[in-house]
């Protein structure tokens, strides 16, 4: 549970984005959208495990 | 204190990082600020542990039934999580979703808090009978 998790949300889109940039210039947009998605994919997983480790201490704290 | 700064910290450097991000890319502007709700929530949930167990004492020394007290922590910890649910789907430009979400929040509470309504109801009908 630290900031650090903001941040490497923040680098991913950043890296995310130039990459995009980089490929559609390229005149590769199926692969641009391919690194879109797989970014997205990576930072969701993150996402959903931070999101479970909360909701799992709100229901023990609860007694839902 | 200490939570109150590490909080803040997290808010102001998530809140710029999600404007940043939302000039540039859309998606990942929505996940840092859903990353940023879910750090600083873990955060005032470890605050709540604390105010929870104080609840029970308390009750326990007032002689409440515990079950009163249970149902109506269940019914804030429902509240949390729904509105939780729903906030993010608002961020994210889902309207229709939160408001379902919201909604089945409230019926989940509503269903939990009607046998002791019931049970009130009781209450009320044996006094009106002893009259």
């Amino acid at each position: 549970m630290n900031v650090d998790l903001i941040f490497q949300v923040a680098g991913v889109g950043i890296v995310v984005a130039v990459i995009n940039q980089l490929l559609a210039r390229a005149g590769r947009d199926e692969q641009a959208l391919l690194v879109t998605i797989a970014g997205l994919v990576a930072v969701l997983f993150m996402l959903t495990e931070q999101i479970s480790d909360l909701f799992d201490s709100i229901k023990q704290i609860f007694g839902l | 204190m200490n939570e109150a700064l590490k909080i803040a910290a997290y808010a102001i450097s998530g809140g710029i990082l999600t404007v940043f991000l939302s000039s540039c890319k859309k998606e990942y502007a929505f996940l840092s600020a859903a990353i940023t709700c879910v750090l600083i929530m873990s955060e005032a949930v470890c605050i709540l542990e604390d105010i929870v167990s104080q609840m029970y004492e308390l009750s326990r020394r007032a002689n409440i039934r515990l079950d009163y007290i249970t149902l109506i922590l269940r019914a804030v910890g429902i509240a949390y999580i729904t509105e939780f649910a729903c906030e993010l789907l608002k961020d994210a430009g889902a309207g229709a979703i939160a408001k379902k979400a919201e909604l089945a929040g409230k019926i989940i509470i509503l269903n939990m808090a009607l046998p002791i309504i019931g049970e009130l109801m009781e209450v009320c009908i044996n006094a009106i009978k002893g009259i």
